[in-house]
């Protein structure tokens, strides 16, 4: 038996949670609330390791808003993230095939942890989530990070219009710094390395790929990373005119979209060695390290951290399943272009789920 | 016996704006390098200095009192890296000050001592505030709360003072020294942190407000400037550097060199659509580092 070494792990999934069915059409009776359970096998421990269970990341983006950008409808939208959204109104289960973890379905913003309110002064621009890892990872002589820096911009709807007239063109780039240190001498080390700024300009996602220099172990010695950050920055502040009806719900409503967490989004691995992210997908920065995430979120809309019992693990080959149900229907939504509202659960809507755990390889 | 004395260390460094450039996403202002340093942290040499964390902000006093809105620019823009002199800087390329951060952030002022600091019976505690102006800040009140743990029984304790009114006039000075700041009588107190008089909720409050000065148990100051800033301020860029790797010599020098990226720099008007340049003049920074002194 050799030595263990826990690896960092995230498995990331996007799906969505069908619209509640209605006893009949154009009522408010529902048949049947919106659930989802995630595929197969989309959290199934596919190594020949175990993976140490860390936490469950769930949130919802939200990409719909009102058609019209006059006052009235601005107010409503602003009303939408004052009343809350994911938490509140979804119930979570989840279950290891052959184990239980939890026992009955939980609203989600009471099995997950309760994502403080972090808007603070001066760091309303700048996203960012630090992660720690419970067991250092040794990244060894010679090998290094590298990484991707998301903007998926597709995401983001406006009216269902593709062009986007005046959305902002709000420059941010990705930025990810790891902090450790020399496992020979206890130096301190930083690794780090920074994209290019996305000019948000072009359709569909956007991206950088960086390999820093910065981001080898160039020293003579294993490092320790013990933790990294992940951020994202604007390129710049942009002043809002509340006074304006046309301009200024947009410019809003674009900064929150970036805020959120949920549309930049990163890859990032070591160059050899077992992945930290094994899958395609790349994982947006709101649900990477949902307990420290840092930004301006809609209130309730995520991320939520459920964090796992000390000792859970996903054997190999066993699998991660996680259930999404709406379980009431209340406050009103925008939904569909050129309609009015209708309640909330009339459409589907997307879900994130992001688990996070250390694969232990001997 | 083995003590922890809190202690602060701050640099200011003033970035001038060098050059003007106009490029495709509009206009560009690159920044000159500048380099400051944390300088020894004096008590001698081979002394260990437990490193807590590093905040850098702007200077409040500097660059008007409208800090806030400028900051977010900044914290995206500035780039910096960080060494020891004599053994290099740790990386090579400039990162956004705002990627450094991976301290939680702090809407009130609260100091963390990376290590406890032990007070004895007969010793007490004392602070003294004065304010600079009065303009566009709150009515404060100056108050400073010590907590700790009594070491005979491990039960909590609180050591705090309250001004007896609020500031009200640029230039009143507050000198806190109650009882309630003694070390019991019974019990050495090992003290975690310190908090400021702050209300976490206002956020207008710039830091060059006030001028602050804390004393150790023996009267000493913690440190020698006695017209200065805030120390315990409301921390808003809060680099973590709590690790064993950050334990020190206080011979030993931090370095931190800053840059401005040519990319960002420009701020988007809602109203008009126009992009206004973002630094039209000279910054000052403040860098601060707080830590614990290892003594006997």
């Amino acid at each position: 038996m050799g030595q263990i070494r826990r690896i960092p792990r995230w498995l990331y999934l996007e799906d969505v949670l069908p619209a509640d069915v209605l006893a009949e059409a154009n009522t408010g009776v529902i048949a049947q609330f919106g659930h989802m359970k995630t595929p197969s096998p989309s959290f199934r421990n596919d190594t020949g390791y175990p993976i140490k269970l860390e936490s469950l990341t769930v949130g919802q983006m939200y990409c719909r808003i009102p058609d019209t950008f006059d006052i009235a409808g601005f107010e409503d939208y602003l009303h939408f993230f004052w009343w809350g959204g994911f938490g509140a109104r979804h119930e979570i289960e989840i279950g290891i095939s052959g184990q239980d973890v939890n026992i009955v379905p939980a609203p989600v913003g009471v099995a997950c942890a309760d994502r403080f309110d972090q808007m603070c002064c001066a760091q309303n621009d700048q996203v960012g989530a630090p992660i720690k890892f419970e067991v250092p990872y040794i990244l060894a002589k010679d090998n290094g990070l590298h990484f991707t820096f998301y903007s998926l911009r597709d995401r983001i709807r406006l009216n269902g219009d593709e062009a986007e007239e005046g959305f902002p063109t709000l420059a941010r780039n990705g930025a990810v710094l790891a902090y450790g240190k020399d496992v020979e001498t206890g130096y301190p080390v930083i690794l780090s390395g920074n994209t290019e700024y996305l000019p948000m300009t072009n359709a569909g996602h956007d991206r950088y790929t960086c390999s820093s220099a910065d981001l080898m172990n160039r020293g003579k010695n294993d490092v320790a990373i013990e933790e990294i950050v992940f951020t994202l920055n604007l390129a710049g502040t942009v002043e809002i005119d509340e006074g304006d009806p046309l301009v200024a719900p947009k410019y809003i409503q674009s900064l929150n979209y970036i805020r959120s967490g949920f549309f930049d989004a990163y890859h990032i691995n070591p160059i050899l060695g077992q992945p930290w992210m094994p899958g395609s997908l790349p994982i947006p920065i709101g649900m990477l390290a949902g307990r420290t995430f840092r930004g301006l979120t809609p209130r309730d809309m995520g991320p939520h951290v459920y964090t796992f019992p000390a000792n859970s693990y996903l054997q190999r080959r066993e699998e991660l399943n996680v259930r999404v149900r709406r379980s009431i229907q209340q406050f009103r939504e925008f939904t569909i272009p050129d309609t009015e509202f209708t309640t909330y659960g009339a459409v589907n809507q997307p879900v994130s789920v992001c688990l996070f755990g250390y694969l232990e390889v001997q | 016996m083995t003590n922890y004395l809190p202690f602060i260390r701050r640099a200011y460094v003033t970035a001038n704006v060098e050059s003007v450039d106009f490029g495709p996403a509009g206009f560009l202002y690159r920044m000159g390098r500048v380099a400051t340093r944390i300088q020894d942290l004096a008590y001698g040499r081979g002394v260990r200095a437990h490193l807590g964390e590093v905040e850098v902000r702007l200077d409040g006093a500097w660059n008007g009192a409208t800090p806030i809105e400028v900051d977010n620019d900044v914290y995206s823009a500035l780039s910096m890296r960080i060494g020891v002199l004599g053994r290099g800087y740790l990386t090579e390329n400039f990162h956004p000050i705002a990627g450094f951060r991976n301290g939680p952030p702090h809407e009130c002022g609260t100091w963390l001592f990376p290590k406890p600091y032990t007070i004895y019976p007969g010793q007490r505690l004392a602070a003294r505030f004065q304010s600079n102006t009065m303009a566009t800040i709150k009515a404060v009140r100056p108050a400073i709360q010590y907590n700790g743990k009594r070491v005979v029984d491990g039960k909590p304790i609180i050591l705090y003072d309250v001004a007896d009114t609020n500031a009200t006039a640029a230039g009143q000075v507050f000198m806190l020294n109650a009882d309630t700041l003694q070390c019991p009588h019974d019990s050495p107190v090992e003290l975690y942190s310190v908090t400021g008089p702050y209300d976490p909720y206002a956020y207008e409050q710039d830091f060059a407000m006030w001028e602050q000065m804390l004393y150790y148990a023996d009267g000493e100051k913690m440190w020698s400037d006695e017209r200065w800033q805030l120390a315990i301020d409301p921390k808003n860029n809060v680099i973590d550097l709590n690790k064993p790797q950050w334990v020190m010599k206080t011979t030993e020098i931090l370095t931190f060199e800053f840059e401005i990226l040519p990319d960002p720099g420009m701020t988007a008007n809602a109203t008009d659509g126009e992009h206004y340049p973002m630094l039209v003049t000279s910054l000052r920074l403040a860098v601060t580092l707080r830590g614990s002194l290892e003594v006997e």
